[in-house]
């Protein structure tokens, strides 16, 4: 009976590996996010949720919680948690709003988005990888993001307008549905630049029959791609 | 010691191969990793690879006796055994065990593991046949000039090989073939010592060898590159992979690409691109096949034609012809294309000219296929336009890049693009808006001191430049612009929700309305580098970036980064991505240190077995390293003065190797023959030490009077500038041989000596890089002078 309870004692106090996740998350947050001036509060506590390492291929898992990009295969990347944090914090997202997100990926940033909006919808081009992505956010139990294995660049004009796009692919240039499906007063974060190789980060804001671009800073991410 | 029972002509003949398969060797594995990975990774893992020479001469210092008296079966063997290295060498490098991506090595710390075991795999045949080369000039020392003869001839025909045979085999063929050749000059040198288990393995290798021409390996390209993530997208396909010393050029068809830098928020419609181009799995050009006019009208590159038609326009590197077709688009009587890759215009001017709606083959165009900065030197006509290719990709133009020479981006060019511009004709080039703030900033910076140094005034009422989201386009205009072109501009600005950036009489708040910049200081950077002379001097000093412009003496326009910077970058970017902006820099300095602890380690190694005492040592290191250093530095120079005389990059280097290591090798052979050389060696070294002093002086200028000359009558005073020289070049080395081993007190100091030349060669190839990119080429010439005058002055204090 005592070496039950000694047991028991031992199992209880001896932190789990679920447990250590939280931990390196938490610090995640704290070291690389608030200490680089976010403090949009929905997207810290969001960011302090949503498993990252969850994302991650088991290989990579020990880096799940490092300051950089981690590849997921097909030469994709999920972002450095930074620049998920600041793409998430810069539409400003609130509870009742809808979000179009381009290029799944691992499904990390539409979870992020899924923990504070209402509904966010994801495109995948990469058939593999969307696939992967849905059924990894579905165990995770976020009921609230629908997925789509279909090309980003013309959007997902049934459900537009939207509140806010993330595209987390690069592009030369706008993508003229997606500022098409854009509400006005609405808020479009994309990485634009050559597609192999580093990119801008720009916000875009729709004002009426005015659109107007913000240049942020420099990123990397894989290309956009569309159809004929 | 035994004598060798292998007849000195067919040792000479197996020399001869073995070293023409060496350079050949390594030129196609630059060839190869630059496809699989990147140019300077290539470079980094070829450059440690090459210490196999430097380590073959340690190895020989410590066991020469024991490999000299078994000579005619170790030769064969190593022979053997370096063609069998050479055979799967690259196919080991492609296994899932071994494979590592340059791309991750700055974020995932176990491919370290991976690229030493690619240094080791490259590194076996160079030691390996290094060691056979070094183990007949030890054997045959006092015949050393005969041997060295073949050994630079070899070389020099190695280099002529491998471009030659690029043209007809794809780079993992051409290793077998190359394999080939060493296992050829291992049959040559059969003597009777030949033992069946030699014999046995050299049938092994040759069925090896047959085995990878027939089933080669596949090269693997590593999944970040251009070319590999395409291919990701669906229904994609290459539907042609051709291979040239260009490098590897894939033709890809998909409906998942397009191409349209500068674009406007206002442009509604689709955008069509259904091809590209890759070379080497980089991006090189979008194929456009369909009327295009809408997205060209509506993007940022279209300025120069807002103000005007252009009837005569220069395209300068054309690529997939983009710039071609909008010029034809915009009613261009005669266009002068000028485009350096031979294998690219061969596709698109007939196997695939439908791919580019054949504007290639278009009457109003003119083909060059010459390097643009050598026809810009050679060419006497006007045009209204000349256009610059965009500098391609935020970011793009530093990182690998930086170490990349770019002639047609230093202020001479940009001076010379001037002269050739009509009236009214204009220069145009287009730049990604990067941050922090480095492209635009050096290109502004790069015509307001081309137009200084010409003694135009006012330059910045010659100059416009508008912007959307992170594009800048610039134009320079030959004369003032008219208040209708200012005017034209504005109104084109704003119906494309363009901003304009720099024009006569513009207002701070037009600069930055439509697409805003968070970072503002952008437009007073632009204007303290238009303000005056002394402005732009304080503002490359002050400045985070290296913005001072790229000029003909150090032609690297990429090279951004400033050390003292790095701590700043670090800070406010993360480790991670600083890799990012500067790392063909990086790669270059971690290359150069790598190299520097090796070769330390080297040259150290073998005194542990010689012995550290003795006053011949210390000369011995300074002559010999002196010489390696010399030969390398002045090869490097030679060959990037030469690129730009003779226009083509890949035939130049080959060209100037090659005439160089022919004349050395024929001046190694008269140091034979002749025994009074042997006491004039001092005033050799002072004839080659005044030669480079005067090449210093002369070479460029000398280079830039004949450039307008023909090909054949380049090729004469090519020759009788680079032969002479050369030729007293390639005696040091025998004769200097030849007296160390005379004086020796152990045996293995000659060899010792050999490494070190080895050693001191691979540095010196670093090393010029190093001293091109910080103080430019006439310091390396002056640098070649003075590694020579060390190697004078160890001989001198030797008598």
């Amino acid at each position: 009976m005592l070496k039950l309870m000694l047991s028991l004692i031992l199992l209880l106090s001896f932190p789990t590996q679920e447990d250590r996740y939280i931990k390196v998350r938490h610090e995640m947050v704290s070291l690389q996010i608030e200490n680089r001036g976010i403090t949009n509060k929905p997207t810290l506590e969001a960011m302090k949720k949503v498993p990252r390492h969850k994302f991650i291929p088991p290989d990579q898992i020990n880096s799940a919680y490092e300051d950089g990009p981690i590849p997921i295969g097909y030469g994709q990347t999920i972002s450095q948690p930074f620049i998920v944090a600041y793409m998430t914090s810069v539409i400003d997202p609130k509870p009742g709003q809808k979000v179009l997100e381009i290029g799944t990926g691992s499904g990390y940033q539409a979870a992020v988005l899924a923990e504070i909006v209402d509904t966010v919808y994801t495109m995948e081009i990469i058939t593999e990888l969307s696939k992967s992505a849905a059924e990894r956010l579905k165990k995770l139990g976020y009921k609230n993001i629908v997925t789509r294995n279909a090309d980003g660049y013309y959007g997902w004009e049934k459900s537009a307008p939207f509140d806010a796009i993330v595209v987390t692919a690069a592009s030369e240039y706008i993508p003229p549905p997606l500022i098409e499906q854009l509400k006005d007063g609405g808020k479009m974060i994309i990485p634009i630049g050559s597609p192999f190789l580093t990119q801008m980060l720009v916000l875009v804001e729709k004002s009426g029959e005015e659109i107007f671009t913000t240049n942020i800073f420099p990123v990397f991410f894989v290309p956009l791609t569309r159809e004929k | 010691m035994n004598q060798s029972r292998i007849p000195p002509a067919r040792l000479s003949a197996s020399v001869l191969l073995l070293s023409t398969a060496l350079i050949s060797y390594q030129l196609l594995l630059v060839q190869i990793l630059s496809i699989v990975q990147w140019y300077h990774f290539a470079y980094m893992i070829i450059s440690v690879a090459l210490l196999g020479f430097g380590a073959a001469g340690t190895f020989l210092s410590i066991f020469q006796k024991r490999m000299q008296n078994h000579f005619d079966s170790i030769y064969p063997f190593l022979l053997a055994v370096t063609s069998l290295l050479m055979a799967v060498s690259v196919g080991f490098s492609q296994t899932e065990f071994l494979y590592f991506d340059s791309y991750r090595l700055f974020s995932d710390m176990t491919e370290v593991w991976k690229i030493i075991a690619v240094y080791l795999i490259f590194f076996l045949p160079f030691f390996s046949g290094a060691l056979a080369i070094g183990l007949v000039f030890m054997k045959n020392i006092e015949k050393i000039g005969f041997f060295y003869f073949a050994n630079m001839t070899g070389s020099g025909i190695g280099g002529i090989t491998a471009v030659v045979l690029m043209w007809f085999l794809f780079p993992e063929k051409l290793q077998a073939l190359i394999a080939a050749i060493v296992l050829l000059a291992s049959l040559i040198s059969f003597s009777k010592e030949f033992r069946y288990g030699i014999t046995l393995f050299i049938a092994l290798t040759a069925a090896v060898i047959l085995y990878v021409f027939v089933n080669p390996p596949a090269l693997r390209f590593s999944e970040y590159k251009s070319l590999s993530r395409t291919l990701n997208l669906p229904q994609t396909k290459i539907i042609s992979n051709t291979s040239s010393p260009y490098g590897m050029l894939h033709l890809v068809s998909s409906e998942y690409l397009r191409y349209a830098p500068g674009l406007s928020i206002t442009y509604p419609d689709q955008v069509v691109v259904n091809n590209a181009a890759f070379n080497n799995g980089e991006w090189t050009g979008p194929l456009i096949r369909f009327n295009n006019k809408s997205v060209f009208r509506s993007s940022t590159e279209y300025l120069p034609y807002v103000i005007g038609k252009k009837n005569n326009v220069l395209v300068l590197n054309a690529g997939t012809g983009r710039h071609i077709k909008y010029a034809l688009d915009e009613g261009a009587v005669s266009i002068t294309a000028v485009e350096p890759d031979k294998e690219l215009l061969g596709l698109l001017t007939k196997y695939y000219a439908d791919m580019v709606d054949s504007v290639y083959n278009h009457p109003n165009v003119h083909i060059k296929n010459i390097y643009p900065r050598s026809y810009l030197l050679s060419a006497a006509s006007k045009f209204d336009l000349i256009r610059l290719p965009v500098i391609d990709a935020f970011g793009g133009t530093s990182g690998l890049y930086a170490l990349q020479e770019q002639y047609q981006l230093t202020r001479e060019a940009f001076g010379e693009m001037f002269s050739m511009l009509t009236d009214n004709g204009v220069i145009c080039i287009s730049t990604w808006i990067d941050y922090p703030y480095k492209n635009p900033l050096k290109i502004i910076a790069t015509i307001a001191d081309a137009l200084y140094e010409k003694g135009i005034e006012n330059i910045s009422s010659r100059t416009a430049a508008v912007k959307n989201w992170n594009t800048l386009t610039i134009i320079v205009k030959r004369n003032f612009f008219e208040q209708t072109e200012i005017d034209s501009i504005y109104s084109y600005c704003r119906r494309m929700k363009f901003d304009p950036v720099i024009l006569p009489g513009i207002g701070k708040e037009e600069r930055d309305f439509y697409n805003k910049l968070q970072d503002k200081s952008f437009y007073a950077y632009i204007d303290q580098l238009f303000e005056s002379n002394e402005k732009r001097e304080k503002f490359y000093s002050d400045y985070l970036f290296n913005i001072r412009p790229a000029d003909d003496n150090k032609p690297y326009y990429s090279q951004f980064l400033k050390w003292k910077s790095i701590s700043k970058l670090s800070d406010s970017f993360g480790n991670q991505l600083v890799p990012f902006f500067e790392a063909g820099y990086i790669l270059l300095y971690t290359t150069f240190f790598q190299i520097i602890i090796i070769a330390f380690i080297l040259i150290i190694l073998p005194l542990f077995k010689i012995g550290w005492k003795g006053k011949n040592k210390p000369r011995t290191l300074f002559y010999f390293s002196g010489l390696g250093l010399g030969y390398m530095f002045i090869e490097i120079v030679l060959i990037q003065k030469f690129t730009l005389y003779f226009g083509n990059v890949i035939y130049s280097a080959a060209a100037v190797v090659s005439l160089m290591l022919t004349a050395s090798g024929l001046g190694s052979l008269v140091s034979q023959k002749a025994e009074v050389l042997r006491s004039k060696l001092p005033w050799i070294l002072f004839f080659i030490t005044g030669s480079l002093i005067l090449y210093s002086l002369i070479l460029t200028p000398l280079l830039k009077i004949t450039i307008v000359l023909s090909l054949s009558v380049k090729i004469v005073i090519a020759s009788l500038l680079i032969g002479p020289a050369a030729f007293f070049m390639g005696m040091p080395f025998p004769l200097g041989l030849r007296m160390v081993s005379s004086k020796i007190e152990s045996a293995g100091e000659t060899a010792w000596a050999w490494g070190i030349n080895g050693v001191f060669s691979v540095t010196g190839a670093v090393l010029a890089t190093v001293i091109a990119l910080e103080l430019g080429f006439i310091w390396v010439m002056v640098f070649a002078a003075a590694a020579y005058m060390m190697a004078l002055i160890a001989n001198v204090r030797k008598h």
